[in-house]
């Protein structure tokens, strides 16, 4: 999966989270949501990532244009989806465990800094 | 599209920054080029300009004394001499870049030449890179690429981050840095003298390109 768009993004994020059949666990907005604060956290400790947004606001995406492209470069397109899953995993929701959710969010923050992660 | 000199330094640059955006690397790049230049004067332009007689004095009319310069590529840094059509060498300032003030008026009108060191500015290419001359990327593009190493190891929390490392490449930039003014002030000559002909006497001034 080349996780262009943001569709793409959500289908790899559901097959982490165990929710590819309907009706979702995971509201699809709740996920996207999820990548628009994952683009704020990498514009803080990657800046060069969104370097093209220097001087414009960061891309905020919704469900109604989900053929967009995430502007993120290959090499950390999967850090991102270990962050919606750890932002998705965060709700006090019976079937997570909170260790679970800190080791995706620090995996992400490991990708993103870190050779090895 | 870049050449094939530019193209491996980026390979290199690529490979020893796991993680480093191409981009960031370009933003560098620039960073790295201008202090090359801005230290060791190898790019140059000789540029003319017709300049006319005045009998005013400065103070009464600087405008007759000041010309305006521009070099078909790049962005001036200092001005190195002023030669006239003869090749003598004329009293010149330039407080402000690209406009050089006589220290006398011409006895003639003349055409004169000045000697602008030059380094990169905007715009880049279309993909993003400074331009300069290609020999330099193919004489020093090792030297180059150790600027461009240093300066991307010293960003902090990045996978490519290593103080050492950018001390490292930093030291071996600023060798080749050195080592290149000095090349630079000998036209390329090996063990070559920095003056040139006319000179017919010791006393005479001249040009120090």
């Amino acid at each position: 999966m080349a996780l262009d768009t943001v569709q793409d993004y959500v289908d790899r994020v559901r097959v982490l989270l165990l929710d590819q059949i309907e009706p979702y666990r995971y509201p699809t907005e709740d996920l996207v949501e999820a990548l628009n604060m994952g683009i704020l956290e990498a514009r803080r400790i990657r800046p060069d990532l969104l370097k093209s947004f220097f001087r414009s606001s960061l891309p905020d995406f919704s469900t109604s244009a989900m053929n967009l492209v995430v502007p993120i470069d290959p090499m950390y397109r999967v850090a991102f989806v270990y962050y919606i899953c750890g932002q998705a995993q965060l709700r006090d929701d019976e079937n997570n465990q909170d260790s679970r959710s800190a080791a995706f969010l620090n995996k992400f923050v490991a990708q993103m800094t870190n050779i090895m992660s | 599209m870049a050449n094939a000199d530019m193209n491996r330094l980026m390979d290199h640059a690529r490979i020893r920054l796991p993680g480093a955006l191409d981009s960031a690397i370009q933003m560098e790049l620039f960073s790295v080029m201008n202090e090359f230049f801005q230290t060791s004067n190898i790019w140059y332009e000789d540029i003319q300009f017709p300049v006319a007689v005045t009998n005013d004095s400065y103070l009464d009319n600087p405008d007759a004394y000041t010309y305006y310069v521009i070099p078909s590529q790049g962005t001036i840094t200092r001005l190195a001499g002023v030669v006239n059509s003869q090749g003598f060498p004329q009293k010149a300032y330039m407080p402000i870049i690209g406009q050089v003030i006589l220290g006398y008026s011409p006895n003639e009108a003349d055409t004169y030449t000045a000697r602008m060191m030059l380094t990169v500015s905007d715009p880049v290419t279309r993909d993003g890179y400074p331009e300069f001359p290609e020999w330099i990327m193919q004489k020093y593009g090792n030297d180059i690429l150790d600027g461009v190493l240093a300066r991307m190891m010293s960003q902090i929390a990045k996978p490519y981050s290593s103080p050492q490392m950018a001390q490292y490449h930093g030291r071996m930039f600023k060798q080749a840095v050195s080592q290149s003014k000095v090349e630079a002030s000998h036209q390329n000559v090996y063990r070559g003298q920095n003056w040139r002909f006319p000179q017919t006497f010791a006393s005479r001034r001249f040009v120090k390109f």
